[in-house]
């Protein structure tokens, strides 16, 4: 099963276009209804609810505003869809077994601005709010400098346990190896990081991410907002095919322990 | 005595090089590529027409994310395609270490890439793998960012978009490329999960990453209603561009049938303002 969040960018309103049906496959994915439901952290618990249902064959669109949250509970949400009604608290995310497809069922996540919409296919695995604690390591190549454009980071951070924890992502320079910027980012929300400031030229910027393992999102938009892009980050390993697990691994663990 | 997971054991041996290899020639569960470890891959990038659009690529050495310690610089080659498929040229680009070269595609190609048109283009890092990864058996992938400004925008911000599938190879040996996806079987379908209906106007980009001519039965489902909408023949390695209201309804769901094991289009939603680039 996968999850979905809004982009909650703080200036901008966000907005998923959730879907009924699977990517692939010949056919209709199910013939009964589908639920969107939600979770978010309440105190010390997952609070669980069901917006609505859709049709097997159709999409909806949900603005931030549609689910009655604060803005600030919105950047803590995940929005997932089940054949049943769900709601009540929960000490960890519910976990549905349907709803699995290859390549993975995502929804649009987006942000809109000033007559112009900025959108990916995304998701946010089950399997990824597993993982307590851990890193993530990514190339930067999406700062835009400019006097005109301002650009973000939106780290998206979940884990089962309903609370905020504390984790970092620094800004790395590669060839100096120097840190050029560090911030501080919580578990369980969309973190948004002004990058004003960081202006790395033509040299490349790496992001690592501990304590809160998450997808980095970059977003750079004009200065009337009517102008935005967005794309998020691939992980190292997608450099890379075949190769055995093992030795995928070993890629891995030598290049974080380069970086760490 | 420990019992034996037979179908674990199975699973395993059908994602292992030797079980690729067998489900490709004997064209069972076909995989949705064929890469051989002597070559590199890269997806095709789709670059737009010189008139209307700048069309940019992040090229970047791999040594940082794969093995820290290679910091050697390397070339990468960038080769170009028309929509049909057609190798126009290439080029070489040094990569540096630490380096972020944005590259204007359109200038790189040296006029290959000409107005009116639209295609296609490679990206093959053309690294010491060994280097890279000793002797393990594994292959580098180039897998993005591209990125796109609409000249009429006059605007400083490109949007980007990431790679979407390792589409064509380079053989380090032979020093020629191919496409890698492999002709399936049965049907496949490929339904994107979002709706077009917020923007001005949508184009849908369709890449073939076969190496023979794909047949792309495209259909649009209205009140659960599927329905037929158009048939197009897209030439190996080669790019259709349908656009909204001519090609498709963009208040409908839209699913494309083809023997080509995930067809995911980029999508180009226009906006009054600006356009949003996306995998769809």
């Amino acid at each position: 099963m996968d999850f979905y969040f809004f982009l909650d960018s703080k200036n901008f309103p966000p907005a998923i276009t959730i879907s009924g049906y699977a990517p692939t496959g010949a056919g209709s994915s199910y013939e009964k209804q589908v639920f969107i439901c939600y979770a978010y952290p309440k105190n010390g618990l997952w609070a669980v609810r069901t917006h609505t249902h859709i049709g097997n064959a159709t999409s909806i669109t949900l603005l931030w505003s549609d689910l009655g949250l604060s803005r600030e509970e919105i950047s803590s949400t995940l929005i997932f869809l089940s054949l049943t009604e769900l709601s009540g608290d929960y000490d960890t995310l519910p976990y549905i077994t349907d709803f699995t497809s290859m390549p993975s069922w995502r929804a649009n996540l987006k942000i809109i601005g000033d007559g112009t919409s900025v959108s990916y296919q995304g998701e946010f695995p089950y399997g990824m709010t597993k993982i307590k604690g851990g890193s993530i390591i990514s190339l930067v190549p999406f700062i835009q400098n400019h006097p005109t454009i301002n650009n973000y980071l939106l780290y998206a951070s979940f884990e089962q346990e309903p609370v905020h924890k504390k984790g970092s992502i620094e800004f790395r320079n590669i060839r100096s190896k120097q840190t050029v910027a560090k911030f501080d980012i919580e578990t369980n929300r969309i973190n948004c990081l002004d990058l004003t400031g960081i202006d790395p030229g033509s040299d490349q910027l790496l992001t690592i991410a501990t304590g809160a393992m998450g997808i980095p999102i970059f977003f750079s938009v004009d200065e009337q907002g009517r102008k935005m892009s967005l794309e998020h980050t691939m992980t190292p390993s997608e450099y890379s095919i075949y190769g055995e697990q093992d030795v995928k691994r070993s890629i891995m663990q030598r290049m974080k322990a380069y970086w760490n | 005595m420990a019992k034996i997971d037979y179908k674990k054991t199975l699973r395993e041996f059908s994602r292992s090089p030797l079980g690729l290899f067998l489900r490709e020639k004997l064209n069972i569960y076909p995989p949705a590529i064929s890469l051989r470890y002597s070559e590199v891959s890269s997806d095709l990038f789709i670059w737009r027409d010189p008139n209307d659009w700048d069309t940019y690529f992040n090229l970047t050495h791999l040594g940082p994310i794969l093995n820290p310690n290679y910091q050697d610089s390397y070339e990468a080659l960038i080769e170009f395609y028309d929509a049909h498929g057609k190798l126009l040229g290439d080029a070489k680009v040094p990569l540096i270490y630490g380096v972020n070269a944005l590259t204007d595609i359109i200038n790189l190609s040296s006029g290959k890439c000409t107005s009116g048109n639209s295609g296609t283009f490679a990206v093959f890092h053309l690294a010491d793998k060994h280097a890279f990864f000793g002797d393990a058996k594994i292959c580098i992938a180039e897998r993005g960012f591209v990125s796109y400004k609409k000249r009429v925008d006059q605007s400083m911000l490109r949007s980007y978009a990431h790679g979407n599938a390792n589409a064509i190879a380079y053989s380090m040996d032979n020093h020629k490329s191919r496409c890698l996806g492999v002709l399936q079987k049965s049907m496949h379908y490929f339904r994107c999960q979002l709706t077009l209906q917020d923007a001005v106007s949508s184009e849908i980009a369709l890449v073939n990453f076969l190496d023979t001519d794909a047949e792309v039965g495209v259909y649009q489902y209205k009140n659960n209603t599927k329905e037929k909408l158009t048939h197009i023949t897209i030439h190996a390695g080669g790019l259709a561009l349908l656009k909204s209201g001519l090609d498709f309804d963009a208040t409908c769901l839209l699913e494309f049938e083809s023997r080509i094991n995930f067809l995911r289009p980029v999508i180009f939603k226009h906006y009054q303002n600006h356009f949003d680039v996306l995998h769809g």
